[in-house]
């Protein structure tokens, strides 16, 4: 039987590796996580990844049709009221500027190539253009789509290149055991395939960029599974 | 009695070579022998595991895993290569995994078949049409405009069901449908979506009652009932899933919290596996939870830890706790009749670490392939009782 010492070490050890992945175990990716606790499904988890989700397939027409199709960055479900952190160091360049997930948004500049954009929080953010901020730094309250904290509540987390016009997958650049985090409830996280090319794009850490308002990546002509 | 079958390494590296070889040169895994060329094992830690000696019974099941990483080696084999597949699935007797792929250099895509037993088979076509309808139902019904189009597979029939177009749920028995319609607002955030269901021509529609943002999520296995999951309250984060029969629209709740999703039925349909999440008013709450399908029952019981879960048989869940940054992944099992979990796979034993969350639990319980995060192939491990 599990006894609850071995449950209670397989939680501080799970934690304590929680944080060192959190604050980078090496140099290959620059970014934290916007958030400080641990994954978990009282704090955050991941509820849509960026990209080829199947979800994204079914919205490729509509909400996602000016990312080519995809889901533009990465949905972490969590909490209304959540401190979000700042990925990295960087300036703020935008508050509630373009770039969408309402009803409010941040942008940050880290100055290495890369532009953080934070959706769908709470309310606006106490920061303005110019400002510096620190990586781990706390610069918004994460909330949900409408406003209401009762619509399925989520940071919408995107990196895009200095232009903001091209998008890359946040799993990429962020430093976390992303395989390790994607290990809650009854399925997985599932991305729409191409019959013609089924391998393509079928992992969290598999997914092409963005080009905002290019062509769809995946108007798929043989689906699976087939969607209207 | 099985007789145990001792499969020595060379043997295995064969086998593991044949399927590398096959595998890789599509137009070739078709066909049999031993390939002439002359590979290596795939270059990953994990995959020298198969060059191991592993005992095992003539079924495939392993036998005598009592502790230590060696004997958990023996019960761990490769079945793919080359990083094939995502999202494989079991078929209903247990004895193959199913994927779609088009190898490397292969001009059709199609869905394989893949034997686990004896060790080195190789993925034929199970479906080059990608139709196969393998323990499929005999109806089915999907929407199309404002109605559903109902398919009795035996006949070739199909005929129309004023749905509104909603999703469709047939009963198992062929006896019944049910669906959902939303009646304003945001459906799927804080509309009040409404419940129906009616005999399979559509006739006999009765109203069941509604939830705002409800949804259906499945019929139970009887027929008669159905699983719903929706708020009670408008804009309120405590979802409720409750059970709604088809006769009367009585409907008990089965479970209730705060976003309660990821609702896994038992095979035996007694016990429901679910995640409450978000709950910062009473954090003891968010976790996974089972709870029987007969509220009479008893109250819901949690596991000791969060993580990615999947039915074994009636009473018994395994599941991967949520550790993130470990080294490896344990696998756990929830028996819900004691209440209590053990340990299936101590990851000091055995290092395995699963890739999206991409695994699942064969029907008859005895075996868990998985993706693995190294090289992306999929992976097969006995389960100890």
């Amino acid at each position: 039987m599990l006894s609850w010492r071995q449950a209670l070490s397989m939680l501080v050890l799970g934690g304590a590796l929680c944080v060192s992945a959190g604050e980078g175990q090496g140099a290959q990716r620059p970014f934290r996580l916007p958030f400080d606790a641990a994954p978990g499904p009282g704090t955050w988890y991941v509820s849509q990844p960026y990209g080829n989700s199947t979800y994204a397939y079914a919205e490729r027409g509509s909400l996602y049709r000016s990312g080519q199709g995809l889901h533009m960055g990465l949905d972490l479900a969590a909490p209304c009221g959540t401190p979000v952190l700042a990925i990295g160091d960087g300036v703020v360049i935008s508050v509630d500027g373009r770039g969408g997930a309402p009803p409010h948004n941040l942008m940050i500049d880290h100055s290495n190539g890369f532009v953080s954009f934070y959706g769908h929080l709470l309310q606006r953010p106490a920061l303005h253009n110019g400002q510096y901020v620190a990586r781990g730094q706390e610069v918004a309250l994460s909330g949900d789509m409408y406003g209401t904290c009762h619509a399925a509540p989520h940071l919408h987390l995107e990196v895009r290149d200095r232009t903001t016009q091209r998008l890359h997958n946040p799993v990429d650049v962020i430093e976390a055991d992303w395989h390790g985090i994607l290990l809650l409830g009854a399925a997985p996280l599932t991305f729409e395939r191409d019959l013609e090319a089924p391998r393509r794009w079928q992992s969290i850490d598999d997914q092409p960029p963005i080009s905002l308002g290019g062509p769809p990546l995946n108007d798929y002509a043989q689906p699976w599974p087939a969607r209207p | 009695m099985i007789a145990s079958l001792a499969i020595v390494g060379a043997g295995l590296t064969i086998a593991a070579r044949e399927a590398a070889v096959n595998w890789r040169r599509p137009g070739n895994f078709l066909a049999a022998g031993i390939p002439t060329e002359t590979y290596g094992p795939p270059p990953t830690p994990m995959a020298a595991l198969t060059l191991k000696q592993f005992e095992t019974t003539a079924d495939g099941a392993a036998v005598g895993a009592t502790g230590g990483r060696a004997a958990w080696e023996l019960r761990l084999r490769q079945l793919t290569f080359d990083g094939c597949c995502v999202g494989s699935w079991w078929s209903a007797d247990s004895k193959s995994l199913r994927f779609v792929d088009r190898p490397e250099g292969s001009s059709q895509t199609a869905m394989y078949a893949l034997p686990i037993w004896p060790p080195g088979e190789l993925p034929v076509v199970f479906d080059g049409a990608l139709a196969a309808s393998e323990g499929e139902p005999r109806f089915s019904a999907r929407p199309e405009g404002d109605i559903s189009i109902v398919t009795d597979k035996e006949t070739g029939l199909e005929w129309p069901v004023g749905t509104g177009g909603n999703p469709t749920l047939v009963a198992p028995d062929g006896g019944a449908l049910a669906w959902y319609a939303a009646t304003g607002g945001r459906s799927d955030v804080d509309g009040f979506n409404s419940f129906f269901a009616s005999a399979l021509d559509g006739t006999q529609e009765r109203s069941m009652g509604g939830m705002w943002g409800g949804s259906l999520l499945r019929f139970m296995p009887d027929s008669e009932h159905v699983l719903a999951l929706g708020r009670q309250v408008e804009g309120s984060a405590v979802y409720s899933l409750q059970r709604i029969a088809l006769a009367d629209g009585v409907a008990e709740e089965i479970a209730a919290g705060s976003w309660l999703s990821d609702v896994a039925l038992s095979p035996g349909a007694s016990w429901v596996a679910y995640m409450v999440s978000l709950d910062r008013e009473q954090a003891d709450a968010n976790g996974i939870w089972l709870a029987p399908t007969e509220p009479k029952r008893g109250p819901p019981r949690k596991l000791e830890l969060p993580g990615a879960y999947r039915w074994r048989d009636d009473n018994r869940l395994v599941y991967i706790p949520l550790l993130p940054g470990a080294p490896a992944h344990a696998v756990l099992q929830f028996d819900a009749l004691l209440g209590k979990s053990s340990v299936l796979l101590d990851p000091a034993d055995l290092p395995i670490r699963v890739a999206g969350n991409d695994w699942s639990v064969s029907p008859d319980g005895r075996h868990l392939a998985f993706r693995a995060e190294e090289d992306r192939c999929i992976w097969l491990l006995a389960l100890p009782e």
